[in-house]
């Protein structure tokens, strides 16, 4: 039975009964919302941007309301609850979601202040699964709920407070900051930071030469190459003496010849970080976009929670039961039914556990035909990065020669590649046979059919590319797996940033980000600033991000982390006035006069 | 003051060390000494150590055999092999293995104060980049000998820990002569360390650098190989005493990120 909601356009109530082992047989409705029921924000009278000093923002007053568009889901829960005994809450199970969670409850109690509350547990909506949910209730967490809370007052003051100030004393510099607004967010600050990072880098970059020596021999008609340990030296004189050296000692000696297993390990169980950035490689798609598409998946019934930062499957998980259910699929059934007959392997384990969610798989088959374009490529690299994890590990056998030539030792590497294993499925992976070696025997020594001294000139790196820039969050602590390609959708909303294809990157069309002149004023202006802990750094966000950690596992409390945060930025806030005038000379310096210094 | 103990501490220090001080050097130091009757093994210790942050060029005697070969730095000397020991000083130190421009970024990194625990900044992500040919478990680096191939985002190991080199050295000799010595196998205590600069607000006491410093002693020993003028260094032929010249030194840290600039600037000119 299905009501609509007065008010509202998507929500609905829908009725049915079940039996809850905790409460008997019930009358239940189930009904939703649509985010956040509330948001925080400053009294009326700090809300005009000229109202007071911003650096005020950090103590202003602020109250909690409900946005005008989710007031008929609000007062429909309050109703609700006016006639029901218990609140069983299903909100996504991450921080946001146990955030959710306490609006809803702080809803529920306005309506019946006796209300039971809890919660249920769940990682897929797979029909069992569910079911389990539903029958092992549990409280909610207020502890991440309370991160949550404490997150979204410091970006609603830091935010606040720096944006108005940059913008109110950096616009009027040019017509061309007209009409835009200068955000500033502690985590959007040093994703841009990364990126203009970069940027200098590759333009400050100089070529140098190098030189090697290059050791080549003919046997059994195959060339080998010896490769230097040295790989290679920049200076000149040396090398040439080395090789020198070299040439007149004529024989090379063999001292070491080995032939060893080698495996290329298969990839470890999938987390958010992991999708995003090799979705981005290999999907021909955006974070933001294959964050979009797993959500719909998940939605849909055929993929876990798509955000987790969990690398390890439990080792009770029924994973033979998931990859019977792919035997069936076109591409990959074949594989599959491969692994239930034998060819299966327990994955690995990676060494993250965030406690709430496995690691991302297939939860149901599904047919191609059911799919969009952009929704079959994901689950197919879900899919197969499951069914890569539960097999083995590709195998090959490696030959390592040693020769000492003179005083310098040359190596030469080659690997047949025997079983491909996990490789067959994951086609993300290469892994070649690299030519054969002949034999040499330990001890042999033979003069060396060729050999010179080279050089080479090093290579710039290359802008950064979207799965890089989420390498480089994930890697330095800023942003959760939930928020990274959101922090990355910002920059370029506000113009910091812009993406245009990389160079020769052909047909998969990577995208590299490039800083606006406005991106790269305001990193360098607040470098300028000179700021110990400078804005544009990660470390003020990654401390944050601790913190917020801190709270979830009990061992600060909300006020303790708001209060030394908003220290931390505070002084930071009083630094960035005094020095105005060196933002105002960046800005100066790169969005009206376009990079010239004006003297 | 007594000549015989002079003699005495010239042998002790000759077959301890290899050194000989010079006469004025000498003179001064024993008068200097504030107990002039301690035992001869701890004057010796106590004169070594004070000899190693000494300029050799004034601190030791120019006796013959205790100086470079006149044709040392010949680069039309396919080789010669140094018939004595010979002590040194290091003027200069170089990395030959990385790129100035990575060693340029390695010394901005301390500048930005990254390199301090906590304030670090990863700017390398394994895994990432295009040209993954594992080959094992763990992404190893494949030395490709293709010559176009070399990436200069090869960080040089951690500036914590110092450059591994190989390295090449200048070291002087007491009579002022300088010598390009090349690091031929690895010597441990060789090494470049980028230091912090002192924490905001901390006490102005300077953090004192590891690794080798400028005005460093080394003893180059008899037997050592030196081929068309580079002096080929192993662990076996070379005694690190230690040591350095501050003032020298503190210089050449100093000027050395505007030095390797330079050089790459008059490089990318040609």
């Amino acid at each position: 039975m299905q009501h609509n909601v007065r008010g509202s356009q998507y929500v609905k109530n829908y009725e049915f009964t079940y039996n809850f082992p905790a409460w008997g047989n019930c009358e239940v409705t189930m009904t939703s919302v649509l985010g956040h029921l509330t948001g925080l924000d400053f009294d009326q009278r700090y809300k005009n941007w000229r109202s007071c000093p911003p650096s005020q923002l950090f103590d202003a007053s602020t109250t909690v309301t409900i946005d005008q568009d989710k007031k008929a889901i609000a007062e429909n829960i309050a109703q609700q609850a006016r006639w029901s005994k218990v609140l069983f809450i299903w909100t996504d199970c991450d921080r946001e979601g146990e955030h959710i969670g306490s609006e809803v409850r702080a809803q529920a109690l306005k309506g019946n202040s006796r209300i039971e509350v809890k919660r249920a547990r769940f990682s897929n909506t797979e029909r069992n699964h569910v079911i389990q949910a539903a029958r092992s209730p549990i409280d909610l967490d207020d502890r991440q709920a309370n991160a949550v809370a404490a997150r979204i007052e410091l970006d609603l003051r830091i935010g606040a407070a720096f944006t108005r100030f940059q913008t109110l004393s950096l616009q009027p510099l040019s017509p061309k900051l007209e009409n835009q607004i200068l955000s500033y967010g502690s985590c959007q600050f040093p994703t841009l930071g990364f990126v203009v990072d970069r940027y200098y880098r590759v333009r400050n970059f100089k070529p140098e030469t190098f030189w090697l020596i290059k050791v080549t021999h003919k046997r059994d008609n195959i060339k080998v190459n010896f490769n230097w340990k040295r790989v290679h030296l920049f200076d000149r004189a040396t090398v040439t003496i080395l090789f020198e050296q070299c040439l007149d000692s004529k024989l090379a000696k063999v001292t070491q010849v080995q032939k060893k297993p080698k495996s290329k390990w298969r990839p470890l169980p999938l987390t958010t970080v992991e999708l995003q950035m090799q979705g981005s490689r290999f999907l021909r798609m955006n974070s933001h976009e294959v964050m979009a598409v797993a959500e719909k998946l998940y939605q849909k019934g055929f993929i876990s929670y798509p955000r987790t930062e969990t690398d390890q499957f439990p080792r009770d998980f029924d994973l033979q039961a998931l990859i019977r259910k792919q035997v069936q699929h076109q591409d990959w059934g074949q594989y599959a039914q491969g692994l239930m007959d034998g060819g299966f392997r327990q994955p690995r384990s990676g060494r993250n556990n965030d406690q709430a969610h496995p690691p991302i798989h297939p939860v149901n088959f599904v047919g191609p035909g059911a799919l969009d374009a952009s929704e079959k490529r994901v689950y197919e690299f879900v899919t197969r990065r499951f069914l890569g994890c539960c097999s083995e590990d590709a195998k090959g056998e490696a030959t390592d020669v040693e020769i000492e030539w003179g005083p310098e030792m040359f190596h030469a590497h080659g690997l047949v590649v025997l079983q491909r294993n996990y490789l067959d499925v994951y086609v993300y992976d290469k892994w070649e046979s690299s030519q054969q070696l002949p034999q040499f025997m330990l001890g042999e020594t033979f003069e060396p059919t060729e050999a010179n001294m080279t050089d080479g000139k090093t290579t710039a790196p290359s802008y950064l590319t979207e799965p890089e820039l989420i390498g480089l969050m994930d890697a330095n602590g800023i942003g959760t797996d939930a928020t990274m390609a959101e922090h990355i959708l910002k920059i370029k909303d506000r113009h910091y940033v812009q993406t245009r294809p990389k160079a020769g990157s052909g047909r998969n069309q990577v995208q590299e980000f490039i800083p606006t002149v406005l991106g790269v004023a305001l990193i360098e202006g607040y470098d300028n600033v000179g700021l110990d802990v400078s804005v544009s750094k990660p470390f003020l966000r990654k401390e944050m991000e601790l913190k917020m950690k801190a709270i979830c596992e009990g061992r600060k409390s909300r006020r303790e982390v708001v209060e030394e945060s908003l220290e931390q930025y505070r002084e930071v806030f009083v630094k960035t006035q005094r020095e105005l005038d060196t933002l105002k000379r960046s800005v100066t310096k790169y969005v009206v006069n376009e990079g010239r210094e004006q003297h | 003051m007594s000549t015989h103990l002079a003699s005495q501490l010239k042998s002790e220090l000759f077959s301890r060390y290899s050194l000989v001080p010079s006469e004025q050097w000498l003179s001064d130091f024993l008068s200097g000494s504030r107990n002039p009757s301690h035992p001869l093994p701890s004057l010796t210790s106590t004169a070594h150590f004070r000899l190693l942050s000494t300029d050799f060029t004034t601190a030791l005697s120019r006796r013959q055999g205790q100086l470079f070969p006149s044709t040392i730095s010949d680069v039309h000397t396919k080789e010669l092999v140094l018939q004595t020991d010979i002590p040194v000083q290091v003027l200069d130190i170089q990395d030959t293995s990385t790129s100035k421009w990575a060693q340029i970024e390695a010394i901005e990194r301390v500048e930005r104060g990254e390199e301090i625990r906590g304030r670090e900044v990863i700017r390398n992500v394994p895994g990432v980049n295009d040209d993954d040919n594992g080959n094992g478990g763990e992404q190893a680096r494949d030395s490709s000998s293709r010559p176009s191939a070399a990436s200069s985002s090869n960080v040089p190991s951690d500036s914590k820990k110092g450059s591994t080199g190989p390295h090449k050295l200048l070291l002087q000799d007491a009579a002022g002569s300088k010598a390009w010595a090349f690091e031929m196998s690895r010597v441990e205590r060789i090494t470049i360390v980028n230091s912090n600069p002192p924490m905001p607000g901390a006490a102005a006491a300077q953090v004192p650098a590891e690794g080798i410093q400028i005005g460093c002693k080394l003893v180059l020993k008899k037997g050592t190989k030196v081929r068309r003028g580079l002096i080929m260094m192993t662990p076996a032929s070379t005694t690190i005493m230690g040591g350095r010249v501050e003032i020298w030194d503190k210089k050449w840290r100093d000027g050395r990120k505007a030095r390797l600039k330079q050089e790459l600037e008059r490089e990318n000119a040609n």
